[in-house]
This record gives structure tokens, C-alpha cells and sequence, in this order.
């Protein structure tokens, strides 16, 4: 092997020098595209052919092409993707595109929604892009959930996500709680029955199929279901003591005259209990007396509704009187019930509000802390430091940290972890053992133990007058492991 | 035997070739290529990498054929060597079946070596995922390796998956995981595909010059690749002229020279099931594919047989 001679080397360095001055030149001129570098939005000045042509010129390599357009989409997700006219049809027709070369990339599809529908807001683009994902791969239940999230949450167009869920149920492993969706979107169109029977007939299916763990769930749900219904029915009342006296009321007692609120039907989560019972002993017998149970599950509401998860419910008082100051009159008289009347609330609630705000100020001093390296002031948590909902107060108190302790808290919280302060139905911060369980369910699943479950804050809320009218539920049998008075009882009969 | 013989002769010319080797050295590059562009989505990493790989040994493989196979007679041609064949008691046809087998050996040792590779780096991929290795690390660190390092895992992992990758294709696919089901069928059907290429390779190559011949072969490959859309293209006429009975003179003629064109030439999407390799699914054999495939490839090679013999070597 001969080494290189004098000529030879002067000409590669020739060569390197001037690579080097190409790469300078590549560096600062033609490199120069902002959302390449980070610092701009990514514009897509030029549409794609269509796929007809593009498939033609893959030459086979359809799902090469199709990795590669995905690959150029993430990167232009993450510039910030915009267009030049600002409509979404040029990022539709890219993932068009991307489903034509390759129908099974089902992950196209879902990034494809999340971009159309939670990004950029198109949600009837995402799910036109979900829909022909799903007639690609009908077995793929993602695509249908995806469908049933975007028209519930996106759209906000309940009707369509049924549609969604016609597709779910024809996939093979679709998962319970998509379909307990449904559920959800007939209680969104204010069908509360529909939903309830939906719900039921899921519930009576899982145990019939054995799935114990899911029909437990389901149980679970009604809880929600019954809580929309009772709201509901509640507003009702609202607007007809509006109508009646022009004004909103001021203590929920109010509404509770048989002319403002008439007794009315409806199930409640002591009557769901038993039936789950029943039906967990016998599943093929409550199949087939599925409409009885449905009608076994309904009772008289008269006056105050038992809160679902155990409180109460009654009217914030706060939350009204900002509501008529600020909002009240701006409101259309068509306009749904939750808007017009959205005061009602259940105690449970309250503690739930003061853990988000204790959340919210820590989020803030961390902040704070990391862009000041320094705690703020006393003025810069005024906002926080109000009255809490449950009586107490918040603390703010920065030399806390030096001991170990939450530098912002509630009193109430503090009492009720100590074991001061009923629960009101939640566990707090410290998470105390629980009172219920359901043997095999997720700790995140279980259900929240009730008042219901602590005979001290029973003791609690009676000595405060919060239960008058309030009718106290037995201990269901399959928590307590027995001795529920509920288990015997005969199966309703049709 | 005399087959044989060329097509052995065919074989080790190809593998001096060093064409060959910068193009294994490629897919190699490309193959470990594939693993590093899966790191740039967010999502469907494992199909990526799949379809770059399947995708990369087929195209190699292909410009293998059209790279080494055009120049296979025109060298000989040009070196004189021709004359010292076909003065042996050797038929015309022999020497062209024998450098077509040959050639055949080439690229499904090659198309197998890349598959190999792909194999090893998939089953490699699959060990040192953080699951398997989390459930591993126990067994190898503390019981079997006597606390071994993560290095040694790797050595282990490595090795296993060379084997791994091995039984793989000696069991033509029947030997399988997760992560490499569907790879030796889309291989296998790579190697079927490719007859019908190097039978054009061979017919080209058996009248013009390496330059032509390749660009011909090249062209014989993407008319194959667009075959299905040469017959829609008749079928699109009718549908916009809304039946057969209203096109017109011109375009029936069209439509008769898309049906002509689509049933002469090769059909190579018959050979073409990477789709399903992404989706994680074996290939089902399809008797009727292998059939077309090799009769198609007769067809090629016996009109390159009849130019070849008809031809002036003077």
C-alpha cells in the first residue's frame, strides 16, 4: 500500500476546506428556518398531492412513505404546526394522506385527533379522521373510544358519540369503561332514565359474564349518574320558584313545597345496591327480569335527594350570590339548567375545593421559588390566604419549609388529618384507612368512604342540624363483608 | 451438472464483486439505521422499524439484482471469455440458466445475511427493552450471572440473539417471537419477487449493454410495482365515462392497451406483504404467488435464452 504523496494530501485538505466552508454556508443560510431551530412556528406553505398520486409513486414502499410523513409530522407538531390560510385541512389532508399509504397505522389516527381536535380545535376534522380509522380497523376500540372522547368533550355533541359507541361494542376487547360512556353521554343529553337503564343493563352483563371487578365499577358509577339527576331536578325546582317569585333561593328548604317540587321518581344508590346483590346471586334471573329491576331500582323523591356519595346536598351560597351579581342577567332563559342555576352543591364537594386550592398555591409558590429563589410574600398569596369553605382558613407560612411542613395549608385540612374534623366523606391529604374496600379493586377505584361510613360524622353533621329530612342508608352488605340488612330481601317482582 | 457448474462459477465471480459489498455495507448501515430513526416518533416505534427494515432489504436486494446481474454476460462478452464457453459441448441456454441460478445464489445469500442482521438487531431490541430487562436483570445479575454487571446482560443478550436469529431462518420463519414474527416470509417473498427481476436482469443483459440494461431492468421493476395501477387505469376510464359503451375511439384503445400491459407485465405486488409485517402478523404462504412468480420468471428467461442464442458474438 503506498502512502499519499505531497500532491495528494495538499488536494484532500483543498477538498476538507472547502466541505467545511459548504457546511459554514449550509449553517447560517440555508439552516435558517425557525421552527427548525426552535424559536418559530412550523408553516406548511405547500399541500400534498393527492393520495391516489402519492400511492402510484411509492412504488410499494407505501408503508415506508408513511413512516416517513408521520416522522415529518411529529417534528412539525413540535414547531408549532400551523398553515398559511389557518384552516386545518391542509394538517387533515397530511394525515389523509399518512391512513391512505397505510390504513392499519392506527397510531396516525390517534396523533392525527389529538393535533385536528385537542390542538387546534377542529374537533369535526378528528373525527372525521377517526371514523375512516375506524372502518380500516374495526377491531381497534382506541379509535372508537377516541371518537366517543372528542364528540363528548370536543364537540360536545353526546348524539354522535353513541355512534361512537356502536362501533366500541363491535370491537372485540373493548374495555368496561368505554363503554359506561355511553352512560354518560345519555346523562349529558339529559336523558338521566336512559342512562341509568344503560348503566344497569352493564352492570347486570359484567356479573352475568362473572366479571365481579367490573360490575363493581359500574356500581360505582351509578353514583355519578344519580348525582347529575339529582342536580337536575334540583334546578328544576330552582326555576320554578323563580318563575314564581322572581328571585333564586335562598336556603335549598326553600324549594321543598310540593308546588315547587313535586315528589318525583327516581332510583336511588340504596335500591341500586340491593339489586347488585340480587343480581350478583342470580345474574341469568335478573336478565331476564331486567325491566322489573329497573323499575325496583325507582322510589318517590320527596324534598332533599339522598346525595349519592353520601353528604347532602345544599345551595352556595357564595357561588349564588356571585352568580346573580355577575352572571344572572346575561344568561338567556334558553339556556341549559346547570347555567342558570348552577349553585347546588353537595358537602363532599367542599372539601374537594379546599384540596384543589391548597394544590393551586403550592403550584404557585414552587414557581415562585424557582424563578425568584425565594419564597413570596405575605401580599403575593393574598389572593390564596381567604376563608375556607369548610369554616377554617388558609395558612401561608414560609418557615415551615425549614421543619418539613406544607408551607401553605387549610386549617380544615390540618384538622381533618389529624382526626379532628370529620371527614365530610373524603380521606384528605394523609389518605386514613379505609373503612370500606372491595376485595381486588385498584386503590384508585375504590369507593370514597361516605359519612356514612363514620358513626362520628354522622354524630357530626345531626349536631349541627345537616340532617333533618335526610334519610341515613344502611351498610351495604357486600362492603361490610355481611351483616347488611339488605342481602335477604326478596327480588322484586314485575 | 453444467448448469451447475456456471451457476457455482456465476456465484463466486458475484461475490468478488465489489459492488456487493458496498451495498450489504448499506443495508447494514440502513437496518441499524431503522432503530435510531423509531427514537424520533413518539409513537409506533416498533412499525417503524419494521418497515424501514423489511423496506431497506428489499430495495437492496433489488438494486443488487439490477447492479451485479446486468454486467454478468456483458463481461463475459467483453473479456472474451464467452468464446471459451460456448466452444465447450454447452448449450447457449445452459450458460444462461447457470448465470441466472447463479445470480439467484447471490442475492438469497445476500437478501438472507440482511434478514439475519434485521433478525438479531429485532430480537437484540426486544431483550434490552426496559421490561424484559427489568425482569431479567434479577435472574442474570444476581442468581445466574453471581451479580454480575449490565454488561454482561448485554453479552448475553447479544449472543442469545444471534441464535435466536439463526433459528429463525433456518426454520424459515417458523421460528418466531413477537418481535420478528413475519420477517422471513416478507424475505422469502423478497427472494421470489427478485427472480422475476434478475430474469429481466438476464434478458436485458443478453442483448445491450450494462448501462441500458440496468436502466431497462429498473423500468421493468417499477412497471411491475405500478402493475395494479396500469389496470385501474382502464377500469377508471369506464367508470368516467360511466360505462364501456361511452368511451370513446381513443379511449378504448386505452383501455385495451392498460388490460394488455397489466396482464404482460409482472405483477410484483403479488409478492409485496410488508404491510402485515408491520402489523405484527405472519405471512401466510400463497402457493399461487410462488407459482406465478417462477413460471413468470421461465417466461423472461426463455425469451432471453432465444435472443441469446440467436446472437452474433463476433
Amino acid at each position: 500500500m503506498r502512502f499519499l504523496n505531497v500532491k495528494e494530501i495538499i488536494l484532500l485538505a483543498a477538498a476538507s476546506a472547502i466541505l467545511a466552508l459548504c457546511a459554514l454556508y449550509q449553517d447560517k443560510v440555508v439552516y435558517h428556518d425557525k421552527w427548525w431551530r426552535g424559536s418559530g412556528a412550523y408553516v406548511q406553505k405547500v399541500r400534498l398531492p393527492k393520495p391516489e398520486v402519492v400511492k402510484v409513486a411509492a412504488l410499494g414502499y407505501d408503508n415506508l412513505y408513511a413512516d416517513y410523513l408521520t416522522l415529518k409530522a411529529i417534528q412539525q407538531f413540535g414547531a408549532g404546526w400551523r398553515t398559511t390560510d389557518g384552516s386545518t385541512e391542509p394538517i387533515y389532508e397530511f394525515f389523509d394522506l399518512i391512513t391512505e399509504l397505510d390504513p392499519h397505522f392506527t397510531g396516525a389516527y390517534e396523533f392525527g385527533n389529538m393535533i385536528l381536535s385537542d390542538d387546534r380545535g377542529d374537533h369535526e376534522a378528528g373525527m372525521r379522521l377517526v371514523e375512516k380509522g375506524i372502518k380500516n380497523n374495526p377491531d381497534h376500540w382506541k379509535l372508537a373510544y377516541l371518537g366517543i372522547y372528542t364528540s363528548i368533550w370536543g364537540a360536545e355533541d353526546p348524539e354522535r358519540a353513541l355512534e361512537f359507541l356502536e362501533y366500541a361494542k363491535r370491537a372485540e376487547d373493548t374495555p368496561g369503561y368505554v363503554l359506561r360512556m355511553g352512560e354518560f353521554a345519555k346523562r349529558l343529553m339529559g336523558n338521566y332514565p336512559a342512562a341509568f337503564e344503560f348503566l344497569m343493563e352493564q352492570m347486570i352483563d359484567y356479573l352475568e359474564k362473572g366479571q365481579t371487578f367490573e360490575a363493581e365499577v359500574a356500581l360505582l358509577r351509578f353514583q355519578g349518574s344519580l348525582d347529575s339527576w339529582y342536580k337536575q331536578e334540583l334546578r328544576k325546582a330552582a326555576e320554578r320558584y323563580h318563575d314564581a317569585f322572581d328571585a333564586h333561593p335562598a336556603q335549598i328548604e326553600e324549594l321543598f313545597d310540593p308546588e315547587i317540587m313535586p315528589p318525583y321518581q327516581a332510583p336511588t344508590m340504596e335500591n341500586i345496591r340491593e339489586i347488585f346483590e340480587l343480581a350478583r346471586k342470580s345474574p341469568a334471573d335478573a336478565r331476564d327480569r331486567m325491566g322489573a329491576l329497573v323499575q325496583a331500582a325507582y322510589e318517590p323523591i320527596v324534598g332533599l335527594p339522598p346525595d349519592p356519595f353520601g353528604t347532602w346536598y345544599y345551595i352556595d351560597t357564595e357561588m349564588r350570590d356571585e352568580f346573580i351579581s355577575n352572571y344572572a342577567l346575561d344568561i338567556s332563559s334558553t339556556a341549559p339548567l346547570q347555567q342558570r342555576f348552577p349553585y347546588f352543591a353537595a358537602a363532599r364537594e367542599e372539601l374537594e375545593d379546599v384540596n384543589q386550592r391548597s394544590m393551586d398555591a403550592q403550584r404557585f409558590i414552587l414557581d415562585f421559588k424557582q424563578k425568584n429563589d425565594d419564597f413570596p410574600s405575605a401580599e403575593d398569596m393574598a389572593a390564596y390566604t381567604t376563608a375556607d369553605p369548610m369554616g377554617g382558613h388558609y395558612v401561608y407560612n414560609p418557615e415551615l419549609s425549614d421543619e418539613g411542613f406544607p408551607t401553605f395549608f387549610s386549617t380544615t385540612t390540618m384538622r381533618v388529618n389529624e382526626g379532628r374534623e370529620p371527614r365530610m366523606g373524603l380521606r384528605g391529604l394523609e389518605m386514613p384507612e379505609r373503612p370500606v374496600s372491595i376485595e381486588g379493586m385498584p386503590d384508585y377505584l375504590q369507593p370514597e368512604p361516605s359519612i356514612w361510613d363514620y358513626p362520628v360524622d354522622i354524630e357530626w353533621a345531626r349536631g349541627r342540624g345537616l340532617l333533618e329530612g335526610v334519610r341515613i342508608p344502611r351498610q351495604p352488605a357486600y362492603i361490610t363483608g355481611g351483616g347488611g340488612a339488605t342481602a335477604e330481601a326478596p327480588l322484586p317482582s314485575s | 451438472m453444467k448448469v451447475l457448474a456456471i451457476a457455482v462459477n456465476t456465484f463466486k465471480e458475484a461475490v468478488r464483486n465489489r459492488i456487493l459489498y458496498v451495498l450489504l455495507f448499506f443495508a447494514v448501515l440502513v437496518l441499524l439505521g431503522a432503530w435510531v430513526a423509531s427514537t424520533l416518533s413518539i409513537f409506533g416505534k416498533e412499525k417503524i422499524i419494521r418497515d424501514l427494515g423489511v423496506a431497506a432489504i428489499n430495495v437492496i436486494a433489488v438494486l443488487i439484482a439490477v447492479f451485479v446481474g446486468v454486467g454478468q454476460i456483458y463481461n463475459d462478452l467483453d473479456k472474451k471469455t464467452i468464446y471459451t464457453i460456448v466452444s465447450k459441448p454447452i448449450s447457449r441456454w445452459q450458460f444462461l440458466l447457470g448465470k441466472y441460478l447463479g445470480l439467484m445464489l447471490t442475492i438469497a445469500v445476500n437478501v438472507l445475511i440482511m434478514t439475519f442482521f434485521f433478525l438479531a438487531v429485532l430480537y437484540f431490541r426486544h431483550f434490552i427493552s426496559d421490561e424484559v430487562i427489568s425482569q431479567a436483570m434479577g435472574v442474570a445479575m444476581g442468581e445466574a450471572a453471581g451479580g454480575g454487571s449490565i454488561l454482561l446482560y448485554y453479552i448475553v443478550s447479544f449472543l442469545k440473539s444471534v441464535f435466536m436469529a439463526i433459528g429463525t431462518i433456518l426454520s424459515l420463519g417458523l421460528y418466531n417471537t413477537d418481535a420478528t414474527v413475519g420477517i422471513m416470509g416478507a424475505s422469502l417473498l423478497t427472494i421470489l419477487e427478485l427472480c422475476v427481476i434478475t430474469a429481466f436482469a438476464i434478458l436485458f443483459s443478453s442483448f445491450s449493454s450494462p448501462t441500458l440494461s440496468a436502466f431497462l431492468t429498473l423500468t421493468a421493476f417499477i412497471i411491475g410495482r405500478a402493475n395494479r395501477d396500469i389496470y385501474y387505469f382502464g377500469e377508471l376510464l369506464v367508470s368516467r365515462a360511466r360505462g364501456f359503451e361511452n368511451l370513446e375511439a381513443g379511449q378504448v384503445m386505452a383501455f385495451y392497451l392498460s388490460r394488455a400491459a397489466a396482464f404482460l407485465t409482472p405483477n410484483l405486488d403479488r409478492f409485496n406483504k410488508r404491510d402485515l409485517v408491520a402489523e405484527m402478523q405472519a405471512i401466510p404462504f400463497d402457493p399461487l404467488a410462488v407459482l406465478y412468480g417462477l413460471g413468470y420468471a421461465a417466461v423472461v428467461l426463455m425469451v432471453a435464452m432465444v435472443i441469446f442464442n440467436r446472437r452474433n458474438f463476433k
